[in-house]
């Protein structure tokens, strides 16, 4: 797909894995606090977990580990917002993922990055376009204009035995019903 | 298409180019009515002139083409040789949207502007072919200047500097079109991207000096050279033309579009010398008025005057709490400063309702002339000025409503006459200012709107059940529901609708208000009210739970309190009363799902809407907030009830909750 081969990713950490995005999509790190305090936003979907000044615009900011049906942030918790410029539905939009810390910027050669593996603990290919094997972990590269493109919570890993479903703690309906994508 | 691969100057002769076309517009409507005002003629013919020029340079060969023969056409008639008729304003109105056209449609792609194209120029062809079959002693004796022209070649150098020193090369070729004729314009290869070459071909009657003083600002990038004593493309394009002549049209001899020739080179000495001047002081006297800027660095300006203010709130903040009482009055200071200074950059904005006029103006000639109606068109207060953004989405609910009033509102002249009223009717288009507030209005002097019919109507559509509970207004107000009309029944009614909820809903969005009065009859009168600028305003913040939302300020009537129990007890009511009268309530704590909090006391902020009252329950008020608003993004663009946001001094977000989505027409559905 890319003319280069190398690009650069931002990878940080969620939950103890280790995903990444594309350098490209990232404008700015931010981390909470006096400026930048996350603000609740009522009747919002469960994975919006508010909206953020961000240079004067106000921008809503994803829980990530809610979007990827991982255990959600604790109240006291640290997090960094990295504020990412994605196209959603042909429109480029400033929209902020939370994410535990971050941790690098390293390049990679497409060749590198390997599918979805499809047996044993897989992964949901919709929303995961490779995996890459770096000092013997796995950095997932994720899609972030497909994930957070759709309002429901996404499950990255599939367990054997389980459909795409949520857990049991969010019904789909609730989650679809509270917002609605224009 | 990359932002590279635009020409640095492209995007200017776009902007002048549609600049010159709007004034196109309302030159060509003040000539119908004044056929014999030469300066007006001659101003189409230099902006004809001027787009020529400049459309061939950067290639949009349509463009030129096009002009070149209108061009002429106008020329013929400020030399008194053919007056102004009726068919050449109107082909000119066609030219002009073609034109506009082409501004989008570079290389013709478009069918319809291609096949419009080609009927325009050959209309054009046709036309001069005519005057000039008979006048062909005039043409011989101009035949007859030629040998005395020369060429002249300019290599003209543009790079970032010339656009730093804010030279328009735009009224360079400008200049130079104006001394002798262009014949091409054409780039030549440039090693560095920042970096433009042109060459341009230009032959007339002129001496060194004249050229020199064309190019004065841009002297030092030009190469000029005499390249002939005669045109040199005169006597190649001679043959050339006589041969397409012979092929296409073998009645009018080659005398005929030999003329075609010999006019566009007949900026004869004469005619520079009375136009030139003119010209000079009319383009120096507008640039000394106004200053065409970027709108995106309008917005830039905007967004540090946000920034600002939000910063100097934040350091109010922080001082109030930590009592620096030194440095108190500074912050005053940086604190008035920076308020005159988004006035003033608020100021930048605005621009006069006489902009977006020569749509009007040509809005209500075609759609009068279509319908076989006899309408005078009435403006007032076109200097009336509004924010750029509100301009550009007050002009198409203005449009859907003086076409209603043309279509609905004014009788045919027949039906007027019987009625005792003047054949002609009259639409009108009012501006005013009255504190913070624009009002426009569009009145006409039509048959007006049939309240009862409206209700059948309403009734007959189910969108009322019954008629006894509605005052004159809000009947009124009912063909501004969706669904109230297509286009197909609106005559039948004798009201009107096309596209009114469309207008309520446009209005609505720049958070104005719409009022319709009529009487049958008489005509009727349709009012928008809208804010100077809808980017910041003055707020009142209120807090309920831990949340924080802005309520106008220009809405709030009065705020009161009363105690939880009473509201919670009247939740299923839906209303509450407040000085002796049930008003509907919202609470916010109920809108949004918010958690119950330990607060006796209600704070009710009673709010006045589209002249209607509601309350709104909240735990605290705040105190007032001047919000710079901020669109809310896609993703959570399902709140309806709240239409922007502002970052608070701390750094905190609060939500605008827009007071038009609170339903008032409630006891319309019930």
């Amino acid at each position: 797909m890319d003319k280069k081969n190398i690009e650069s990713y931002l990878t940080f950490l969620l939950k103890g894995e280790m995903f990444a995005v594309s350098v490209n999509k990232v404008l700015e790190i931010i981390e909470t606090g006096e400026e930048h305090t996350i603000s609740y936003l009522p009747k919002a979907a469960k994975s919006i977990s508010g909206v953020v000044n961000f240079r004067g615009n106000v921008i809503p900011v994803i829980d990530t580990r809610i979007k990827f049906d991982l255990q959600s942030f604790q109240e006291k918790e640290k997090f960094v917002v990295i504020v990412l410029n994605l196209l959603i539905n042909d429109r480029e939009q400033m929209v902020g993922a939370m994410a535990d810390k971050v941790v690098d910027v390293i390049e990679i050669d497409q060749a590198e990055i390997k599918s979805v593996p499809e047996v044993g603990q897989g992964y949901n290919s919709e929303f995961i376009h490779g995996v890459v094997h770096r000092n013997n972990k796995f950095i997932m590269l994720l899609n972030l204009e497909e994930a957070i493109g759709t309002e429901a919570i996404t499950k990255l890993r599939l367990d054997k035995n389980e459909d795409i479903t949520m857990t049991n703690q969010t019904k789909p309906s609730e989650a679809i019903n509270n917002i609605e994508l224009s | 298409m990359s932002i590279n691969d635009i020409s640095k100057f492209k995007h200017l002769f776009i902007e002048e180019a549609t600049s010159l076309l709007n004034s196109m517009e309302s030159i060509i409507l003040e000539l119908e009515s004044h056929p014999n005002n030469l300066d007006l003629i001659q101003e189409v013919f230099r902006v004809m002139h001027t787009i020529k020029g400049v459309s061939g340079m950067y290639a949009y060969q349509g463009m030129s083409d096009l002009t070149h023969s209108v061009e002429n056409i106008y020329d013929l008639i400020r030399n008194g040789i053919v007056p102004v008729s009726q068919d050449i304003l109107d082909t000119t109105l066609t030219v002009v949207d073609q034109l506009f056209a082409l501004l989008k449609d570079k290389d013709i792609e478009d069918e319809k502007n291609a096949s419009r194209q080609k009927e325009l120029l050959y209309w054009c062809e046709t036309f001069l072919a005519n005057v000039n079959h008979s006048n062909e002693k005039i043409q011989l004796k101009k035949n007859s200047d030629s040998h005395k022209k020369v060429t002249y070649n300019v290599i003209l150098h543009t790079l970032q500097s010339v656009v730093d020193r804010k030279i328009n090369i735009f009224y360079t070729i400008k200049d130079l079109a104006e001394i002798g004729e262009i014949k091409s314009i054409n780039p030549l290869a440039v090693e560095a991207e920042e970096e433009e070459r042109w060459s341009i071909f230009i032959v007339g009657e002129f001496g060194n000096e004249d050229i020199e003083d064309a190019l004065m600002f841009v002297y030092e990038y030009c190469i000029i050279r005499k390249v002939a004593d005669f045109d040199i493309f005169n006597n190649k394009e001679l043959d050339e033309n006589q041969n397409e002549l012979l092929a296409e049209e073998l009645m009018h001899h080659s005398k005929a579009e030999q003329s075609v020739i010999t006019t566009s080179d007949k900026l004869t000495p004469s005619s520079i010398k009375t136009s030139k001047p003119e010209a000079m002081i009319d383009s120096i006297k507008q640039n000394m008025n106004r200053v065409a800027v970027d709108s995106e660095k309008l917005d830039h300006l905007m967004y540090l005057v946000s920034e600002l203010i939000t910063t100097s709130s934040q350091l109010n903040l922080t001082t109030t709490s930590n009592n620096y009482n030194s440095i108190r009055s500074h912050l005053e200071k940086l604190d008035k400063l920076s308020k005159q200074f988004r006035n003033n950059a608020l100021d930048i904005r605005l621009i006069p309702i006489r902009d977006i006029m020569p749509k009007f103006n040509r809005l209500v000639r075609d759609v009068s002339l279509d319908l076989g109606k006899e309408v005078e068109f009435l403006t007032e207060g076109m200097s009336t000025e509004l924010d750029k953004t509100s301009i550009d989405m007050v002009a198409e609910p203005l449009v859907h409503m003086i076409r209603n009033a043309l279509d609905h509102g004014i009788e045919s002249p027949e039906i007027r006459e019987e009625n005792g009223k003047t054949r002609k009717g009259v639409i009108k288009l009012k501006a005013y200012n009255s504190g913070s507030d624009i009002f426009i209005e569009v009145s006409d002097d039509g048959k007006g709107l049939n309240k009862d019919k409206i209700i059948e109507k309403a009734i007959e559509k189910g969108l009322i059940n019954n008629r006894e509970n509605l005052n004159n207004k809000e009947a009124l107000f009912l063909i501004c529901q969706p669904g109230f009309t297509t286009a197909s029944e609106v005559t039948s009614i004798s009201g009107r609708g096309v596209g009114m909820d469309v207008v309520r809903q446009k209005i609505a969005e720049m958070r104005g208000e719409l009022e319709i009065s009529s009487e049958v009859g008489k005509g009727s009168l349709f009012t928008i009210k809208l804010q100077q600028s809808i980017a910041i305003l003055d707020t009142l913040l209120i807090r309920s739970n831990k949340m924080k939302f802005l309520l106008p300020l220009s809405d709030v009537e009065v705020c009161t309190q009363k105690p939880y129990h009473e509201i919670n007890d009247r939740l299923h009511h839906g209303t509450i009363d407040h000085e002796n009268e049930l008003i509907p309530f919202i609470s916010i704590r109920k809108l949004f799902e918010l958690e119950e909090h330990d607060t006796p006391m209600a704070k009710m902020i009673i709010i006045k809407k589209n002249n209607l009252r509601c309350a709104i329950c909240a735990d605290e008020i705040i105190g007032q907030h001047q919000a710079v608003l901020k669109p809310m993004g896609d993703l959570v663009k399902s709140h309806k009830e709240i239409s922007a946001a502002s970052v608070l001094g701390n750094g905190e977000v609060a939500f605008l909750l827009d007071t038009n989505s609170f339903k008032y027409d409630k006891h319309y559905d019930s």
